[in-house]
């Protein structure tokens, strides 16, 4: 079967990549660090877990009373999201992969090869590289929470396929819009101006209470589903079945309908994929000649450096319009949230904070600070021969990042802002997004500038998204975790945020820095 | 500016790619107003001598000045005065070319009264006329190598650094990019140009220098290197014996 032969000639590419990246020195201690964090984090927690009896534990959980458990146990579950996302942002948010690109399309194209078999070859190979990882971090963290918690075989397996539902809820999240990508250049090739249409088109949706339930449904299944999978199967001795059967239902039910979204997906593939096809899309057309560019006049070179970012983004990808629409959609459906919790009717109480992060788990998978350099590779020469300082030019692509996860951030922010039940954890938020918006920015771009492929051909490769992945945990986590020791103590919490923001700068112009002196001192890019 | 007869002075420079060491110790002085060519055969490392001098990578050792000043101490105000153009012509695929130029303009503060004026006399000179609205992504080979040679012409540098620069060209871009390039050596431009075409290395450069393994192997102008090789005919039977490649 040729989608066999694809498959493996995939698999082959991956691992000669993977052999060629253990020639370089710092990708080997690179993958060392890695092995030895992982055996780091699994023994540490081991020794912290473990450091107080589990009953302790749990009665210091149960001592500040149920209310604030919850509250607590939101945040936490809702840091994990946020943590899991940012970091899995440069993994499962990563469409490029399967797109038909530089080899594929001088002999994949000219071989007697149907597109869907390309497509489904690449799909698998994906599908392989990700459950490598996702066990990976399982073996990491499991065996800790399973000895602490003192879980036996069987609540483990549920506490381990609900990882493994939440990795398959972001890839069908990551699925489904690569089928809107592929739906989107369909349509726009011969008529609408789709990506500005589609807020118009699904505004409606918000005005009647049944399609806006259904939305609701949708945003929180997921996350609420798996916070109270582990929780449950973390907490309290239920039959298993009523965990089990739900989960399982879910786990189908999302593996059902990523397929369905692939299956449909190779329908569209190939639709567009060489410039020539693409320039002929009027959506192209239209933002040549219609819309009046400028790279202005007299700008600082942090600003000509930046617009180049902007225009030739907006018109090489759809992820800012993609944005931009998903900034406008969530705004909307933010408002009418807040509507809904000030009737004070109940219905998303204890889930409002989950929410909130659950909105920024979806900023932060379009995170785009990671691939700022993408655009860079094999044209690099252009800004390096310029008289313009690396460190703008690092600035600039910053900016733009900043910009970019702003718009995605600034609707959940709003929500937050309704939907945070206490002051003191409202500022906590307000005062974390924003130093985890520079830090996780800052930290993509260091990551960018070190790992991005020089060639167009190479992918972005996974030692970065381990790295990206460290850093942010390590780094970024204080920030949520430290205030949320403070909450009862108005004055030490302020002088906590505030020093949280400062780390945050201090971090970010450490890895902008970095990021700097990586893409100057980068011979290949 | 000037403050050294030289317009590129090499010295001592040698470049590591891993454990590969491509340049060994090499030395270079290229007067200004030359057209100075480098030929040598594949891998020889005239690639990597150009991005260094351009700043693009960094040397492992030795330095590289321009006018007298030291490309790693102001790198900026030195980047002002080169005009590079690489081996594979890339740029970003979805500007035009006219919004390409546009970027250029900001990027080296080029006034906008001189760059349009500019922009008119070397589209027109490289044939661009009717593709100031085309992306640069759907250009031929040959087009886009027009286009950043325009690129480079709109800013009128004092240093041109040029890769390949006849890749993809048709006999009538040639012919206009060698018309312009004597042109800009005659009102003092310096040109340091690597190719593997020694028949308009031997035309147009008045000086050159064979480079192979990372070395010089020999610099001079056409006559003296013929002169070297002991033939009178062509400058390609001289530079096969000086390397040892004749049959």
């Amino acid at each position: 079967m040729k989608i066999f032969v694809l498959t493996r000639l995939e698999l082959r590419l991956a691992w000669n990549s993977f052999k060629l990246r253990l020639k370089s020195r710092p990708n080997i201690l690179l993958y060392v660090l890695i092995l030895i964090l992982c055996i780091v984090i699994n023994s540490t927690l081991h020794m912290f877990l473990n450091l107080s009896p589990r009953d302790v534990r749990l009665q210091a959980f149960s001592s500040v009373g149920v209310e604030e458990i919850s509250a607590y146990l939101m945040i936490f579950a809702s840091l994990t999201i946020l943590l899991v996302s940012s970091s899995a942002k440069g993994f499962y948010g990563k469409l490029s992969t399967l797109e038909f690109r530089g080899p594929d399309l001088e002999i994949l194209r000219s071989a007697p090869l149907e597109p869907y078999q390309v497509f489904i070859a690449k799909s698998l190979k994906v599908f392989i590289k990700r459950s490598l990882l996702t066990f990976m971090a399982e073996l990491t963290l499991l065996t800790p929470i399973m000895t602490f918690f003192g879980m036996t075989a069987d609540r483990g397996i549920v506490f381990l396929s609900a990882i493994l539902l939440y990795s398959c809820f972001l890839y069908f999240v990551e699925a489904f819009t690569f089928l809107a990508s592929r739906l989107t250049l369909n349509l726009i090739r011969g008529r609408a101006r789709t990506p500005l249409v589609v807020p118009l088109v699904t505004f409606p949706l918000f005005f009647y209470e049944e399609t806006l339930n259904l939305v609701n449904y949708l945003v929180f299944l997921p996350s609420t589903a798996i916070s109270k999978i582990v929780y449950f199967s973390l907490f309290h001795s239920v039959p298993m079945s009523t965990v089990t059967y739900p989960m399982l239902s879910f786990l189908a039910l999302f593996s059902g309908l990523s397929m369905l979204v692939i299956v449909l997906s190779a329908l569209y593939y190939e639709k567009v994929e060489t410039f020539e096809e693409l320039v002929k899309a009027d959506w192209l057309k239209f933002l040549k000649n219609k819309l009046k560019w400028s790279f202005g006049s007299r700008h600082s070179p942090v600003i000509t450096v930046f617009l180049k970012e902007f225009w030739t983004n907006l018109r090489a990808s759809d992820a800012p319009l993609i944005v931009l629409d998903y900034a406008i959609l969530l705004f909307i459906y933010v408002l009418n949230l807040s509507g809904v919790a000030s009737d004070s009717t109940g219905r998303f109480p204890a889930s409002s904070l989950i929410l909130a992060f659950s909105i920024l788990l979806f900023s932060f998978i379009f995170q785009p600070s990671v691939d700022v350099f993408l655009a860079e590779r094999e044209r690099s020469w252009i800004l390096k021969v310029a008289p313009v300082s690396i460190q703008n030019v690092v600035l600039a692509k910053y900016l733009y990042s900043l910009i970019l996860s702003l718009m995605t951030l600034l609707p959940p922010f709003i929500g937050i802002a309704f939907l945070a039940p206490f002051q003191a954890e409202r500022l906590i938020l307000s005062v974390s997004s924003v130093s985890l918006l520079l830090v996780t920015n800052a930290t993509g771009i260091y990551i960018g500038a070190h790992y991005t492929p020089a060639s167009l051909r190479e992918e972005f490769p996974v030692t970065g998204i381990f790295a990206y992945m460290g850093l942010i945990s390590i780094l970024a986590s204080p920030i949520v975790l430290i205030p949320l020791l403070f909450l009862s103590h108005p004055i030490a919490l302020v002088l906590v945020l505030g020093f949280a923001l400062d780390y945050a700068i201090v971090l970010s112009h450490h890895f902008l820095e970095g990021a700097a002196k990586s893409f100057s001192e980068r011979d290949d890019l | 500016m000037p403050s050294s007869r030289y317009a590129i002075e090499v010295s001592g420079l040698t470049k590591f790619y891993g454990k590969n060491q491509v340049l060994w110790d090499l030395n270079l002085q290229v007067e200004q107003g030359t057209i100075f060519g480098i030929v040598g055969p594949n891998g020889a490392g005239k690639t990597t001598l150009l991005k260094i001098v351009a700043g693009i990578i960094r040397p492992s050792s030795g330095g590289v000045r321009i006018f007298g000043h030291s490309l790693s101490r102001e790198p900026e105000n030195i980047k002002s005065f080169i005009g590079y153009l690489p081996e594979k012509p890339r740029a970003y695929d979805v500007l035009t070319v006219k919004e390409f130029l546009e970027f250029i303009k900001e990027l080296y503060s080029i006034p906008d009264a001189v760059f349009i004026e500019r922009v008119e006399e070397y589209s027109k000179a490289f044939g661009l006329g009717g593709y100031d609205q085309s992306f640069m992504g759907s250009l031929s080979k040959g087009l886009l190598q027009r286009a950043l040679l325009a690129a480079i012409f709109v800013r009128e540098p004092r240093i041109y650094l040029l890769d390949e620069p006849f890749s993809g060209l048709d006999p009538g871009g040639i012919w206009q990019f060698r018309r312009t390039l004597q042109e800009k050596a005659k009102v003092g431009a310096t040109v340091l140009m690597a190719t593997h075409i020694l028949d308009f290395v031997e035309k147009l450069c008045d000086r050159i220098a064979i480079i192979d393994q990372g070395k010089i192997l020999i610099e001079g102008t056409p006559q003296q290197l013929r002169e070297a090789a002991g033939v009178q005919s062509s400058l390609e039977e001289a530079y096969l014996k000086l390397l040892g490649e004749e049959s």
